[in-house]
């Protein structure tokens, strides 16, 4: 179902009032680009969404991003979560319940489990981190460093602790990526940050890296 | 070193872009404040000595709506006559149409307020240009539930203004 929406209605809501606008409690345009650009944890998103959708001025902040976002090439989605990949979802949960429990019945005394926790089951072992697990890297040069396939892209995926994206970055052609200063603001001294690495071949396909940690200083 | 000449070339693009036609008599100087910013970055070493496009065209981004904010913030009273009178003769020969675009958009701010509040952060995102699978990833919803929101949330909108006197 594409939503037959008139032009006029995109146009109205970002026409500014005569009058002027009251732009005190506007949130920062850099927070209303990220918002655009995917970069943002789903609340913040929303609370921002829910600002446009009241303030004419962000609202034409916001289509300007959206513009701007269009003509440098919007960042890929990684799953459009259309509902028969929902019912694969559901399937596929069934199908690894039912082997669960028919090991269970063959196994009744399971060895307790001694691997250190990870983050992530490891996925691919295509991309690997150039850095110590948990390394402390300075807030003004937060690089990153990984290896990976010849001739391969990177997007780059980085998140605080509780896994809220902080940055986000794909089309990388080079294996260093630099974390913008202004990205770690809400990282404490001494915080973690997680990242991740997807590589993409030049056939298309996609080697995802497990999840690494470093300590911003 | 950054190469200061490919980031105004990149910046200049990015102003022209962004840049409402009701400003384009400040696009020198949003690209001028754009530099500017670049270069106090550099100068607290924070900008990246080859910064990527996008964010360029997010520095961008920033100052034309900081320089929106500031033109047309409420109760503004310009020092200079000459840029007051301007503004008048602007405003008088767009003044019919951009009324009229402002009452419709008042009144979809105000047909907004009926709707659900997930219904209506779908159709405001709708109406600002974000794709249906973009507001699915970035909400964190599933793709089947935003289109079923904006769906609904259309159709209320669409009966809503009518009631106003405004049909698409």
């Amino acid at each position: 179902m594409k939503p037959d929406t008139p032009q006029s209605w995109k146009d109205a809501v970002v026409a500014l009032p005569p009058d002027g606008c009251d732009t005190a409690a506007c949130p920062d345009p850099d927070r209303i680009w990220s918002a655009v650009r995917g970069e943002l944890a789903p609340d913040e998103f929303g609370r921002l969404a829910d600002h446009a959708a009241a303030c004419p001025a962000c609202a034409l902040a916001w289509q300007l991003a959206e513009k701007g976002s269009t003509e440098i090439g919007r960042p890929q989605i990684r799953s459009d979560r259309r509902p028969w990949r929902a019912w694969y979802g559901v399937a596929a949960a069934m199908l690894v319940a039912a082997v669960a429990l028919a090991i269970q019945f063959r196994q009744p005394e399971q060895a307790p489990v001694t691997s250190p926790p990870e983050y992530r089951a490891p996925v691919d072992e295509a991309v690997h981190s150039e850095l110590t697990d948990g390394a402390a890297l300075p807030r003004n040069d937060c690089t990153l460093r990984w290896s990976g396939p010849a001739g391969a892209t990177f997007d780059i995926k980085v998140a605080d602790e509780n896994f809220q994206a902080v940055y986000r970055e794909t089309g990388l052609a080079g294996s260093t990526f630099t974390v913008p200063p202004e990205a770690l603001q809400g990282i404490p001294a001494g915080g973690v940050i997680v990242w991740q690495v997807e590589a993409v071949l030049p056939d298309g396909t996609r080697k995802l890296s497990r999840t690494f940690r470093a300590t911003v200083e | 070193m950054p190469d200061y000449e490919e980031i105004r070339a990149v910046l200049v693009r990015a102003i022209a872009s962004l840049c409402p036609g009701w400003m384009t008599d400040r696009r020198d100087d949003l690209v001028q404040s754009a530099m500017m910013k670049l270069l106090r970055q550099e100068e607290k070493s924070e900008l990246n000595p080859a910064p990527k496009a996008s964010y360029l065209w997010k520095v961008a981004h920033s100052v034309t709506v900081d320089e929106i904010r500031s033109v047309r913030r409420k109760g503004e009273v310009s020092l200079d006559p000459a840029e007051d009178e301007t503004a008048v003769r602007l405003e008088d020969a767009r003044a019919g149409q951009d009324r009229a675009m402002w009452e419709l958009g008042n009144a979809i701010r105000e047909c907004f307020e009926t709707l659900e509040s997930r219904r209506r952060r779908v159709v405001a995102l709708n109406l600002l240009g974000h794709s249906l699978p973009e507001t699915a990833e970035h909400s964190g919803w599933r793709y089947d539930q935003v289109r079923n929101l904006l769906y609904r949330g259309m159709k209320q909108l669409r009966f809503c203004l009518a009631g106003k006197g405004f049909a698409p």
